[in-house]
């Protein structure tokens, strides 16, 4: 029995035992409200004097923590993105999300493409998630490769990965740094393989120095303050 | 303690995983378009199927204007919005609406206008021949609820009321059912509007042939341009009850409380919980205001 249940009881327990409609009276009221107090408290804390009224937290807040970014060198995770052609994917390697993960992590991503894409075209994200690196669904490797699916076929392939989010293309030249919010994930696991598939119109760019996709996690907290 | 918008701020919703199969409701479910802000291919030119299957395509649409948010299209996380011009569509890979088997359309949508000549409709169209018409206002000034293809095959005869001034501009939920009897049987239809069941009439002309569902809002074979917002759009494979069709309307106006997966909230220990329904539930369920045990 929790002590919710315990209190419900001893509350309801009290009020069968008031008198015939006494429960109506205030006074009678914030008796067994004070009394089923009294006693939770003494089964939480034991006998008196029990520790100050608890401050309970009034507010859920969210802080970011340390980001993590895949991009071709010097990140947590590979992924070499640079010339992967229209309606073609990349997989990067396997990222490992930490033993305890955040529940939710916003994925951003920062792109340069080597033409002019397609307004409103898009550059889809999915993962696989896993309890260990390496391979996982979709016939992802967990190592930075192209990404074909089984068999040449990545649109059948990618419906067994979780759909992650499109980023959105602008129909800005290259040289221009696309930056943009693809979604607030939800890992399933520790371990993540990214699979990138452009369909943006356009190839990405031949240098990878602008490419990177960030995943920031967004830490609970419960607190009393606003 | 809850976040007041939980329920209504689709960034709680699992978008990896939106659909909870868990539910009841979402049983033989097969295809469901639901615009949300940042998820599932907004402000793109993909409408993203939440069930992974059948994504569809903005035909004469911009991305950039045709998705609309919230305060645009109220009650809904955010809307397609359609214009009676420029046969604005969203097409899909054919979806065969069974003719010996049940289904369910269910869509949402909001009227911008309802004229005496063809601009107020939307439609689901089979190539560009037949058509699945709703709202379709004739020539001859009959309002239909509903129908197929041209003006002499149709499903539901004239309505009984006109709905022109109840519905432009008014967010309203439909569903049409096929109980998977009769096809061109008026009585294996039935069709709701905001959970509550409507008439049907008898059909009419020689209606033998189900459509092969793959546009929304557009019927080339009449010019007929649905003009208004589309938040959602839902094909089942199963015939939905009354009741079911209620808990759907329900869930719309709720932020489908249950049949989308979310975040889970933060949990409290036992001993906060506990402080919390002493402080709070019970007291205020005993009608006291003196307990002051919570911070």
């Amino acid at each position: 029995m929790t002590p919710l249940e315990l209190a419900r009881d001893i509350v309801a327990a009290f009020i069968a035992k008031s008198g015939v409609r006494e429960w109506q009276d205030a006074e009678t009221r914030a008796a067994i409200a004070d009394a089923t107090v009294d006693l939770v408290m003494r089964i939480l804390y034991g006998p008196p004097p029990w520790p100050d009224p608890m401050a309970l937290p009034d507010y859920f807040k969210v802080e970011p923590g340390t980001a993590k970014t895949i991009k071709s060198s010097s990140g947590d995770a590979a992924i070499t993105l640079t010339s992967v052609a229209n309606a073609a994917a990349r997989q990067a390697a396997t990222l490992d999300l930490g033993a305890n993960w955040a529940r939710r992590w916003r994925l951003e991503v920062e792109y340069e493409l080597a033409a002019t894409p397609t307004a409103g075209n898009t550059i889809s994200h999915l993962g696989s998630w896993q309890n260990a690196s390496g391979g996982g669904q979709g016939n992802t490797s967990g190592s930075d490769a192209a990404y074909t699916g089984y068999s040449s076929n990545i649109d059948a392939s990618i419906k067994q990965l979780e759909f992650l989010g499109d980023f959105v293309c602008t129909a800005q030249a290259t040289a221009t740094v696309q930056k943009g919010l693809v979604g607030v994930i939800v890992p399933k696991a520790r371990y993540l393989n990214l699979v990138v598939y452009n369909n943006s119109g356009a190839a990405f760019h031949s240098s990878a120095t602008n490419i990177v996709i960030r995943l920031t996690p967004l830490e609970d907290l419960v607190q009393d303050a606003v | 303690m809850f976040e007041p918008d939980y329920f209504r701020d689709p960034s709680w919703v699992d978008w990896g995983c939106p659909i909870n199969w868990g539910s009841g409701l979402n049983r033989n479910l097969a295809l469901w378009y639901l615009a949300a802000p940042n998820a599932m291919g907004w402000g793109s030119n993909k409408v993203r199927d939440l069930c992974r299957k059948n994504d569809g395509t903005l035909t004469n649409m911009t991305p950039g204007t045709s998705w609309i948010g919230p305060l645009s299209a109220r009650g809904s996380f955010g809307a397609l919005k359609f214009a009676s011009a420029a046969a604005m569509e969203v097409s899909f890979s054919s979806f065969v609406l069974a003719e010996t088997s049940p289904w369910t359309v269910w869509w949402r949508s909001t009227l911008t206008s309802y004229g005496d000549s063809f601009p107020g409709e939307w439609s689901l169209k089979t190539g560009q021949a037949t058509g699945f018409i709703v709202f379709h206002n004739t020539a001859d000034s009959s309002y239909r609820p509903l129908s197929f293809g041209s003006d002499s095959n149709f499903v539901t005869q004239k309505a009984s009321t006109d709905w022109s001034s109840s519905i432009v501009g008014v967010p309203q939920t439909y569903a049409l059912t096929f109980d998977g009897a009769s096809i061109s049987t008026a009585g294996s239809y039935a069709l709701y509007r905001n959970g509550n069941a409507e008439t049907i009439g008898a059909t009419g002309g020689g209606f033998a042939s189900v459509p092969n569902v793959s546009h929304l809002g557009y019927a080339s074979a009449n010019s007929t341009e649905f003009d208004g917002n589309l938040p959602e759009f839902r094909i089942l494979t199963r015939c939905l009850s009354a009741r079911e069709v209620a808990a759907y309307h329900a869930e719309a106006i709720a932020g489908y409380p249950t049949v989308l997966n979310r975040v889970p909230l933060p949990r409290l220990s036992p001993e906060q919980s506990a402080a919390a329904i002493i402080g709070r539930g019970l007291t205020r369920s005993l009608g006291l205001s003196r307990l002051s045990l919570v911070g």
